[in-house]
């Protein structure tokens, strides 16, 4: 692990973070910009089933950064820190959802091994979710992992972060020009 | 080496791009973001197909789960590769981009600086933040795309 920057930032003046330091590759930084907005403004998964499968694999990852973001539609839903605290190795014996427990548990499936994902676990999925429901599980977790992934090679997470709430991609709070 | 048009053929793997069907634009969005990683002006062709190869190999997988293949390659290089070892006599750009590759599918917190800062110095800064949105992103789509595949049975 490393916690200094690998890459300086591409912005004159703006310290080492994922969009200074992305910036230097303007076509990746725009385009996963607008996928992830589109992401979460798309309604086929619900800000809080979202926002589960994000947290689940900021942990298993161990991403620095991730796992103390949290998005703001998902708390104003009143997704909260006693219900995410659920999100650990043990979410089977919690008290989520069986359809919670579902989506932690394809969230594994894609950032554990694949290869053994439970053909009956994606058929329960899909009459949980729909078949838009669950395509947009699939790519969130795979979004989730990639730039993780991304982040932590790039040296850019933080020696200490508090649980930080941010706007949601995509949101109208996301957009405004105090906001960002 | 015959060299291929990465641009032209689609990026996401068939199994994953039918997993994505019901939303058009969300997988649209995604074939132009790994159209942008996957970017050959800034990280050579050779070099991205040889770590393509080489993170599936990682998870035992047909390289063609990591995406579009971007050229073509010396079968003993080829072999190497499929048994997840970097092949002798590459160019020192493309050792160093296997050794940060092999990190990504299960090691990723035990990449050490040395072979990122060396080809950051060696290829640039947009090289190395190319590079890397390529890694984890072979990475990534691999995983989705086994996972879809293991859909398609239910």
């Amino acid at each position: 692990m490393s916690t200094v920057p690998r890459v300086p930032s591409a912005v004159p003046g703006q310290p080492p973070a994922f969009h200074t330091v992305l910036a230097h590759a303007p076509a990746i930084q725009q385009n996963f910009a607008a996928l992830y907005a589109d992401f979460w403004m798309d309604p086929a998964l619900s800000q809080r089933d979202r926002e589960l499968a994000r947290i689940r694999n900021a942990r298993v990852t161990a991403c620095g950064f991730c796992r103390q973001v949290r998005f703001s539609l998902a708390r104003e839903e009143g997704l909260d820190e006693a219900t995410l605290d659920l999100v650990t190795d043990a979410y089977a014996e919690s008290s989520l959802s069986d359809r919670e427990k579902r989506i932690l548990a394809w969230t594994d499936a894609v950032i554990g091994d694949p290869a053994r994902a439970d053909p009956a676990l994606g058929e329960t999925l899909r009459r949980d979710l729909g078949e838009a429901g669950l395509a947009a599980l699939t790519l969130g977790v795979g979004l989730f992992l990639g730039l993780a992934k991304v982040l932590i090679t790039l040296g850019l997470e933080p020696e200490q972060m508090p649980v930080t709430v941010l706007p949601t991609p995509g949101s109208a709070a996301y957009r405004a020009p105090a906001a960002r | 080496m015959v060299q291929y048009s990465a641009v032209a053929q689609p990026v996401i793997p068939a199994p994953l791009a039918a997993h994505l069907e019901p939303l058009p634009h969300l997988r649209a969005g995604f074939e132009r973001f790994l159209a942008a990683c996957f970017d050959p002006d800034a990280v050579p062709a050779a070099t991205l197909e040889r770590c393509r190869r080489l993170v599936a190999a990682l998870h035992g997988a047909d390289p063609a789960a990591c995406g579009p293949a971007f050229a073509g390659l010396p079968p003993a290089e080829a072999e190497a590769l499929a048994r997840g070892e970097c092949p002798p006599g590459l160019p020192p750009a493309d050792a160093l981009a296997l050794e940060i590759a092999g990190c990504i599918p299960w090691r990723h917190h035990d990449l050490p600086d040395a072979p990122v800062l060396a080809y950051r110095d060696a290829c640039g800064e947009r090289a190395a933040v190319t590079l890397l949105a390529a890694l984890a992103m072979f990475d990534a789509l691999c995983r989705m795309t086994l996972a879809a595949s293991r859909l398609e049975g239910a």
